[in-house]
């Protein structure tokens, strides 16, 4: 494959070093030169597509968000993903739960969810022993839960003076691939 | 109840703290921490607040209260009053007026009396239905975003998509009845009342636009919330299974995640981290690199070429106006022919047939610089290939060495 280097955008390696360190570009970051990566990656996809290609990872575009794809990924390291994927499942199913209407451009901090659990048994129980999360108090957990969103690139800090998080357009890969994940032997039940 | 003692002390409180109410009413579920409150106003303030009942203190938590976020709504939110623009009534009244207007021609009584009424009816309604737009935008926007449930908020949208059923219906009566009166206000010849018409008329027009995409918005809003609710269940549901163990049997999650031929490069998902390769991935410094290596294989720019020091001063940007030169990554080139995997054809000839036009002295350079800098990925023969009068050592795939033996020795 011929690439014209030329025609490639500045910001090449600050994309690829954000994607390669295993980190979604979307389009609603709270800071501009993110965006700008976001809108590089969409005007340049097809030149960035070729570039990257033949260096193993192939840039796959979402709604709102680019991430890295790769390929040789070992069965332990499948099956470590997948205890994230239900980790990351419990958080949802409480959130959801707590804010309906968690979702893209979401905007809230730990003390929301604290308040949000103190008249609400049910769901405070359900963190107690939640899985994955930290913290013995229930404000510790709380953090623990935006700080899990943050790892998987969910959630970004606004850096307000209220410590608001705002949900990134990563949170689409979350919605897309539970979408995907369906029921099967049904007939067994 | 809000304590306060008349409207202008209500309106002077909230003026006086607006930005501090607006960020508590704006917040998720109109609450914030105390400490954040503080940051905003003064212990003192919030003391005054919470007297007259416009914001209540729970714990560390600062929220508006219950009766002035009501007086809000009510009063910011549901001003909408179908009764005060009931359009079949003012139309009623116009037609009234219009008979009288006929009767009064012939008794030679007082016409501009009737006129100016139908002028009146005329010039409230582009404002009644700015408000009653308005209004209905607002009531969509708010339930959206503040509906305590999903389903309440469906419930709500859908009311509203036949609100705006309604209000289409009302924008074509309103428009057959400019139609139907067009006779009459072409007889008058009256200015005032032909510049009302007009306006009516272009209001109609212009807030139809608005409607259309606003049933845009509900329309989407009610999938974005039916889709919502969907999911919400989906992941009970998934979770239920999870906890009871049964994830891996009855869905088909971990077929999704192991038969798949490519991976999702995450570091909150997955711990794999992939190995730098040797492959250029600064662009800066690639294209520095590529144009060295261009001007190096062109036996008249020699000279110059030894001047540019690469990774160390810019590229003159003027170079890449003048000359049309085009970049080209050999390195691909060296890639796409090991993706083929054919140890019969050294890369010497797939380069000549991928680059037909690179010659001499030119191809030489190319070849030589490509296969150096990824010896590691070739296998040499003891065979030479001649290049602009150089014999050049072939370079064939690493593995399979017994092909080369077979062919080669």
């Amino acid at each position: 494959m011929i690439i014209d280097t030329n025609k490639l955008p500045n910001d090449t390696k600050e994309i690829f070093d954000t994607l390669r360190n295993g980190n979604f570009i979307v389009d609603n970051h709270p800071e501009k030169a993110h965006r700008n990566m976001f809108f590089t990656c969409d005007s340049y996809y097809d030149t960035l597509l070729n570039y990257f290609a033949p260096l193993g990872y192939d840039l796959e575009r979402g709604d709102g968000y680019f991430l890295f794809y790769t390929q040789g990924m070992n069965e332990a390291t499948k099956e470590h993903r997948i205890n994230q994927l239900l980790n990351i499942l419990n958080v949802v199913d409480l959130l959801l739960g707590v804010f309906p209407n968690f979702s893209v451009g979401w905007k809230g901090s730990p003390s929301d969810l604290l308040m949000s659990l103190k008249g609400d048994t049910l769901r405070s129980e359900q963190l107690e022993k939640m899985r994955g999360i930290k913290g013995k108090t229930l404000l510790e957990r709380s953090n623990s839960v935006f700080e899990v969103m943050y790892k998987y690139g969910c959630i970004i800090p606004i850096e307000d003076k209220f410590n608001n998080y705002i949900v990134s357009s990563a949170y689409n890969y979350v919605t897309e691939f539970f979408e995907a994940v369906q029921r099967i032997n049904v007939e067994d039940e | 109840m809000l304590r306060v003692r008349s409207v202008q002390e209500l309106i002077k409180l909230l003026n006086q703290n607006k930005d501090f109410i607006n960020t508590v009413f704006e917040s998720t579920h109109r609450q914030i921490n105390i400490n954040n409150a503080l940051g905003i106003v003064e212990n003192e303030i919030l003391e005054e607040l919470e007297e007259n009942n416009i914001i209540e203190i729970y714990q560390n938590e600062v929220l508006l209260s219950e009766s002035f976020v009501k007086f809000l709504e009510a009063h910011l939110i549901d001003s909408f009053d179908e009764e005060l623009y009931d359009y079949k009534n003012i139309f009623l009244k116009i037609s009234k007026s219009i008979d009288l207007y006929y009767i009064s021609t012939e008794s030679n009584g007082d016409i501009d009396k009737h006129l100016r009424a139908i002028h009146r009816h005329l010039r409230r309604i582009p404002n009644n239905l700015l408000d009653s737009l308005k209004s209905l935008q607002r009531h969509v926007e708010f339930t959206y975003r503040s509906a305590a449930t999903n389903k309440e908020k469906l419930e709500e949208l859908k009311g509203y998509n036949q609100s705006l059923d309604e209000f289409y219906k009302t924008l074509d009566f309103i428009s057959n009845k400019l139609k139907e009166y067009r006779g009459f206000f072409q007889t008058i010849d009256n200015s005032a009342i032909e510049m009302q018409r007009t306006r009516l008329g272009s209001y109609v027009l212009s807030i139809r636009d608005t409607l259309i995409s606003l049933t845009q918005t509900v329309i989407d809003y009610i999938k974005d919330t039916e889709r919502s609710i969907y999911f919400h269940k989906h992941i009970t549901e998934l979770k239920e299974l999870s906890d009871r163990k049964e994830i891996r049997s009855k869905t088909n999650l971990y077929d999704l995640v192991f038969n798949t031929s490519k991976d999702p490069l995450l570091s909150g998902f997955t711990k794999v981290e992939k190995k730098n390769t040797q492959i250029k991935f600064y662009p800066d410094y690639a294209y520095e690199e590529e144009f060295v290596e261009r001007y190096k294989s062109n036996k008249e720019q020699l000279v110059q070429t030894q001047k540019i020091e690469v990774f160390s001063e810019p590229i003159d940007e003027d170079y890449l106006s003048s000359d049309e030169i085009l970049i080209v990554n050999y390195s691909g080139i060296l890639y796409e022919y090991l993706e083929q995997e054919n140890y019969n054809k050294s890369f010497l000839d797939y380069l000549k047939l991928k680059e037909p036009e690179l010659q001499g002295v030119e191809l030489l350079t190319a070849y030589l610089d490509t296969i150096i800098s990824n010896a590691e990925e070739l296998k040499f023969t003891e065979d030479y290939e001649e290049i602009a009068g150089y014999d050049c050592v072939s370079a064939y795939p690493l593995s399979k060495e017994h092909e080369y033996e077979g062919d080669y020795t």
